[in-house]
């Protein structure tokens, strides 16, 4: 499978074209996929960038409260309503940009990679929809909103902001749509699909029922008195009925990023174990069990609004706590498979397992969230749950996706990663950054410090310069993370140019090695047009520890090897 | 032990935990006072929460950028005064949009311990129950607690509104020496003592 590595290019390069309108015409109606994917990930980084700039204003600002003056906002020009603002630009923009941007840029480059159909299936559609999202998202940042809140109401947005989210969600359900397509693009009869696929499947699935809800509630504010286009013709929406129908679509999103690489993070957890997943059955279990539960939590967001007891207690009690029963379970199973492994902590490794504590950390805390009095008094509406909110998507989330990034990306660039030592600052950085930032929120969150204030007394101002410093901490590493790849990009080592990336084949090989251990092995199921290794056993050399290289410690941990029947690792990979 | 049993028993660990919590925090559930905690909380239910014994009531309307209290000190609509040691039931309403009723710890001020609060939405009435249990009393006898808007409620074109919206809730001693100074600063207009159970 592995090509002259002589005459080696930048697979990127392949079929790519070299006029200035020939690259102009690519860019904006990119047909070829690892192009789209890569247009994505430029567009998620700017949208990175541009959002962290924001926070970076915000954390400065809550860093110099104390003064009860609006330092550095002041020096600069800003008011009161910019800073609002600026919370506006950086909370849509990091999750509809950043989030939304990267994880369809992994998507687009999966699901044609793992299945092996190599084409983009609807890139009108796909193209159309990325361009919504820019537009939406642009005009956003100029809107002038200081009410990201939508489900504030009857707060007032300017009517820019209404029609840049409608733009931007229609953007949105295009890709959804694009990319389901995708996935079915010539589906063989007997095609099933990979892990990572079904993964994303189902995301696209539960985001884009969520997104129609979300339309429907911003074309009634348009229609209404509110919208601000002078339409009134409708009345303004009532507020419960807008708060449900804005969190249907909101808490399915919490997840969105998660799950379009839990996948590729199950994946990528037996390719440094060199062993299959644990249990890949109970993988494909515990999809549809997501799906149900992260349509039904939404409800907890509607602490205030007057629904019947039992459907508070069945979906936002119960269904949220929940939620945590499938999502520990697939860390358990990443863990077990790593276990005992003793894989190679590069950068991608060490982001995954911080994600997985991230996660677990950020579930845990979230749990005095719930709208449960005797402890929802501390907590709740103060700094508590921006701390929740960024341990969730910038440890857990943005974690997965950099994990997963360090590995699509020199893929798509055909170089490999610049510098690896760049690659752990970045992670040292973000994570140590961000771990600052939220232990700081959850903290003056639970001495009483209100969210969505400018200013704070002065007994929370070492904790917001803590933040801050955790923030500029965590902007350096993303720097960072750029440098490598631009530094990548143009100055990297040319990959040999496989035809199929490596994770890709042994993710596949790993995957059916599992289903044969596991007895659901089907001959006549195919999961993808690429060749790979079936029976992996036949293939390759178990490597069994032999007893003599049991220490004391290792004696210990023997019966849990055995109770988990973990000894055998497949030297597969090669390198 | 094979794949399959520890799966299974890991799973049903993971269930029976939780299901465990939901049954600890049920007595919970948007259940009104509970005497045990001090605490109470209504989620615009039509009926206000049941509550053995003596209890004061104070009206909360909520409008940009002030609460306002029913009673409330003469002349200072955004400052009440309450007994201490009788819970406390607070009636809060919304005038224009959402806002959050927020009685803070703070440093400078009388502490409880913990925060608490409840949301005031257009259309619909939310109650808490606190019942304020201050051990610090300034000279004349009050013990003040400060309230802020906790839910973003706006702001004008030059800066203020949600982020200046606060209030005071002074609170004075259960005994002749506190009824006298809260009747003196309410102007004789005082928060009414209401009995026993409380219903629809």
């Amino acid at each position: 499978m592995e090509l002259d590595s002589k005459q080696a290019t930048p697979v990127l390069n392949e079929n790519a074209p070299n006029t200035f309108w020939g690259i102009l015409k690519d860019f904006v109606a990119s047909t070829d996929y690892k192009h789209f994917s890569m247009k994505l990930f430029g567009f998620g980084m700017f949208w990175l960038f541009l959002a962290g700039a924001f926070a970076l204003v915000l954390r400065t600002q809550a860093g110099f409260s104390d003064t009860g003056t609006l330092l550095p906002l002041q020096d600069l020009g800003f008011s009161t309503i910019g800073y609002f603002q600026a919370m506006t630009y950086h909370a849509v923009i990091m999750f509809f940009g950043t989030i939304f941007t990267l994880g369809f840029a992994i998507a687009y480059y999966t699901i044609p990679t793992v299945r092996g159909t190599r084409h983009l299936a609807v890139p009108r559609l796909a193209n159309l929809g990325h361009w919504l999202v820019v537009l939406g998202l642009l005009m956003v940042a100029g809107s002038n909103s200081q009410y990201m809140f939508t489900f504030l109401i009857p707060l007032k947005n300017p009517a820019s902001f209404y029609v840049a989210e409608l733009i931007q969600f229609v953007g949105d359900e295009l890709l959804i749509i694009a990319l389901i397509a995708q996935a079915y693009y010539n589906k063989l009869p007997n095609e099933k699909f990979t892990i990572p696929v079904a993964f994303i499947i189902m995301n696209c699935v539960a985001m884009g029922l969520g997104i129609i809800t979300v339309l429907m509630a911003i074309i009634w504010t348009i229609l209404s008195p509110l919208g601000g286009l002078g339409l009134s013709i409708l009345a303004i929406p009532n507020v419960e009925v807008f708060r449900a129908a804005f969190w249907f679509e909101s808490h399915p999103l919490v997840y969105f990023g998660a799950f379009m690489v839990m996948g590729l993070s199950i994946w990528f957890a037996s390719y440094y174990a060199r062993r299959p997943i644990y249990s890949e059955k109970m993988v494909r279990y515990i999809i549809p069990v997501l799906f149900v539960l992260t349509m039904s939590v939404y409800i907890h967001h509607m602490a205030v609004d007057p629904i019947p007891i039992w459907v508070r207690d069945v979906f936002a009690q119960v269904a949220t706590e929940m939620i945590a029963v499938p999502f520990v379970l697939v860390w358990t199973l990443i863990l077990i498979t790593l276990k005992f492994s003793k894989p190679k902590y590069d950068a991608s490794l060490l982001f995954l397992i911080t994600a997985i504590a991230g996660n677990i950390v950020g579930g845990a805390t979230a749990e005095p969230l719930q709208p449960v009095p005797a402890t929802d008094f501390t907590v709740h509406n103060t700094m508590w749950i921006p701390g929740h909110i960024h341990i969730m998507m910038a440890t857990f989330t943005l974690g997965l996706f950099f994990a997963v990034m360090y590995y699509i990306l020199p893929d798509l660039l055909g170089r490999k990663i610049y510098s690896q030592g760049l690659a752990i600052f970045h992670f040292v950085g973000w994570t140590v950054g961000m771990a600052a930032v939220e232990a700081a929120f959850k903290y003056i969150g639970l001495i009483g410090a209100v969210r969505r204030e400018i200013a704070w007394p002065s007994i929370y101002e070492p904790w917001f310069q803590m933040a801050m410093i955790g923030a500029w901490l965590a902007g350096i590493s993303i720097v960072a993370f750029a440098v490598n790849l631009i530094m990548t990009w143009r100055m990297g080592e040319p990959m040999p140019p496989r035809l199929v990336p490596q994770w890709v084949t042994i993710g596949l090989a790993l995957e059916t090695q599992a289903r044969i251990n596991e007895g659901t092995y089907k001959e006549d199921v195919v999961y993808t047009r690429l060749p790979y290794p079936v029976g992996l056993k036949v293939v390759s050399q178990p490597v069994v520890r032999p007893p003599s290289e049991l220490g004391f410690f290792g004696k210990l941990k023997d019966p849990f090897i055995k109770l988990f029947k973990r000894e055998e690792q497949y030297s597969v990979g090669g390198e | 032990m094979n794949k399959r049993r520890v799966l299974v028993i890991w799973t049903l660990i993971l269930f029976l935990t939780v299901v465990a919590m939901e049954l600890v925090f049920t007595p919970y559930d948007y259940a009104g006072y509970l005497q045990a905690n001090n605490v109470g909380e209504g989620v615009a239910q039509a009926d206000r929460p049941n509550i053995q014994g003596q209890y004061q009531v104070v009206y909360v309307t909520a409008e940009q950028w002030q609460f306002l209290f029913d009673p409330h000190v003469a002349g200072s609509p955004t400052v009440t005064v309450v007994r201490a040691n009788i819970p406390v039931l607070f009636i809060i309403r919304s005038v224009d949009v959402t806002h959050g009723f927020y009685v803070n710890t703070e440093g400078q001020f009388a502490t409880q311990g913990i925060q608490f609060g409840g949301m005031a939405v257009p259309g619909y009435t939310d109650y808490i129950v606190w019942n304020f249990q201050p051990t610090v009393y300034t000279s004349n006898f009050q013990s003040i607690y400060h309230v802020m808007c906790s839910e973003y409620c706006g702001v004008t074109a030059h800066g203020l509104g949600h982020p200046w919206m606060d209030a005071l809730i002074i609170v004075v001693p259960n005994n002749s020496t506190g009824i006298s100074i809260q009747s003196q600063m309410l102007a004789g207009n005082l928060p009414p003592i209401l009995n026993g159970t409380v219903g629809g």
